[in-house]
């Protein structure tokens, strides 16, 4: 997964920014060069990792800043919402198939 | 099953928002899903709903926005309420050793108060030290863990002197760092010498609060130097030059019916000079009170709301959630003034028979009481009220029954609106 998460975010860097994969480095910040995108291009890539991995980022998270983070970071939030999504399952076969 | 009662519900064009203020759990549906559960809710047939709706029905019971029926949740609350109380291991303290302030600001809670007051100028520094013995003794004492210490006046930088030595005795007492203690300087920003706040970072004061109003023409009327002077070039400067410095800086803007329509400007100031990159916006709306006649807590004001919330947020700034929080009913929440007296709030400072005790003679009375009232309990906002603001029902003319639901409505359902709608509008820039 970690790796699908790196995908996304060096597709959208280069739409942002054209930086190609070559040249995105994980230890790199995305307010910083040679990224450097605004405050509002990073809250719209965290809404838009939100939308494509269906989980939930706290606003908190919002200065989590390298790339090697971020990915960590939307890493262990899908695996909690893997669990999460199975509790819901049971609870709904409970609820009504019973 | 049933809606629970500490559940709100804000719709939008196309969707419904559902919050728990108790838990702060927030969950989004679109408005055909919604409508489904209340039929089910209502008539109990389960037959007819689609698997997605059977799976919606289950997170929100799950996170107990759907309740069983015979659920008491007043009582639930209640005992765990009381509960948190009793296991909190946080406390706050607001330390104001002197009650000097370089400015005049229209709407000062003290300031009427203090000015007529024959109050000590500055804390002795024995008292100081006993201030700090004081507050570690009674932080250890209930177990606190993590205390919250607020420099506080007045205007703190005025009594840098008495700040340094209070730190340094809590350093002292708190030798092997078995509490975890945060300083934040909640200053008007006006003074800033740059080797006082150089020190003040070194004894680890790395929060900070600044209040601005408006644009110049707005805050500059409002919150004025005490000799008259203009305030607003000065503090946006110590801003942009400090800011960078502290670990988290949050900039306060009090509204009401009188500037509300100056703040998203204000917001173009600010992040014109990029403090969108490391500050927290905090909203607050000015109280109703009897010696002013501005006030935040009306139609007037927090009709702007979606509107600033939204332009704030279009504008890459970090929002403070609205809260109209008492927080007197923490493990410990005190204020200690320039002669040692200790208060429950900071907010009864200088009111003489809101004295609970001083810090020399060690005589404190901490019995605080579960002082929630009866029609606050079954609140669906009470998770971000707790029964609001006993001060300003006392001192002001709103009377000891006022309410702030509506208020909390209109402000709560602004905030999510604006940050999780954020990208669905165009801004008109």
């Amino acid at each position: 997964m970690e790796k699908q998460i790196y995908n996304f975010l060096e597709e959208k860097l280069h739409s942002l920014v054209g930086l190609n994969s070559e040249d995105i480095k994980m230890d790199m910040k995305l307010d910083a060069p040679p990224i450097s995108i605004s405050s509002y291009d990073i809250v719209q890539l965290y809404a838009e990792m939100e939308e494509y991995f269906s989980v939930r980022i706290p606003d908190e998270y919002l200065f989590i800043n390298k790339i090697e983070d971020i990915v960590k970071m939307v890493n262990d939030l899908i695996k909690k919402n893997i669990v999460y999504q199975r509790k819901i399952d049971e609870l709904k076969n409970k609820l009504f198939e019973e | 099953m049933r809606w629970s009662i500490y559940v709100v519900c804000f719709e939008f064009d196309d969707s419904v928002m559902l919050y728990k203020s108790i838990t702060d759990g927030l969950f989004e549906l679109p408005i055909n899903e919604y409508k489904a559960i209340k039929v089910f809710l209502e008539n109990g047939d389960g037959r007819y709903l689609s698997d997605i709706t059977k799976k919606h029905i289950s997170e929100l019971y799950l996170n107990k926005i759907i309740v069983d029926d015979n659920i008491d949740e007043a009582k639930l609350f209640k005992n765990e309420y009381l509960k948190r109380a009793a296991e909190a291991e946080t406390g706050t303290v607001y330390f104001a050793p002197s009650f000097l302030c370089n400015l005049k600001c229209t709407y000062c809670i003290i300031g009427e108060r203090i000015n007529h007051a024959c109050h000590e100028k500055y804390m002795q520094s024995s008292v100081v030290e006993n201030s700090a013995e004081y507050v570690y003794k009674t932080t250890v004492r209930k177990g606190i863990k993590k205390l919250n210490i607020i420099l506080y006046g007045g205007e703190p930088i005025l009594a840098h002197t008495s700040n340094v030595l209070f730190i340094n005795k809590m350093t002292e007492l708190n030798y092997d760092q078995k509490i975890r203690i945060r300083y934040t300087l909640v200053t008007n920003g006006y003074e800033m010498p740059e080797d006082v706040i150089n020190e003040l970072l070194d004894l680890g004061v790395d929060n900070l609060q600044v209040t601005l109003d408006g644009p110049a023409y707005i805050h500059d009327a409002r919150r004025i130097g005490a000799q008259g002077e203009k305030t607003f070039d000065v503090i946006l400067q110590h801003l942009c030059e400090f800011s960078l410095k502290f670990k988290s800086v949050v900039i306060r803007i009090n509204v009401d019916n009188t500037n509300v329509g100056s703040i998203c400007e204000l917001i173009d100031i600010l992040k014109d000079r990029e403090l969108n990159k490391h500050c927290i916006l905090h909203l607050n709306l000015v109280d109703p009170s009897g010696y002013s006649d501005a006030s935040g807590y009306n139609d007037e004001t927090t009709n702007y709301f979606d509107e600033i919330y939204r332009y704030a947020y279009f504008k890459g700034f970090r929002v403070a959630p609205w809260r109209r929080y008492c927080s007197m009913f923490d493990k410990m929440y005190l204020a200690i003034d320039s002669k040692g007296n200790i208060y429950n709030c900071p907010n009864y400072m200088d009111v003489m028979e809101k004295i609970v005790g001083n810090v020399c003679d060690l005589k404190y009375d901490d019995a605080i009481n579960f002082g929630l009232d009866d029609r606050c309990v079954g609140c669906c906002f009470v998770g971000i009220c707790n029964g609001g603001c006993e001060v300003m029902r006392q001192n002001s003319n709103v009377g000891t029954d006022y309410c702030f639901k509506n208020v909390n409505y209109q402000m709560t359902k602004s905030y999510f609106g604006a940050r999780y709608h954020r990208f669905s509008d165009k801004f008109v820039n």
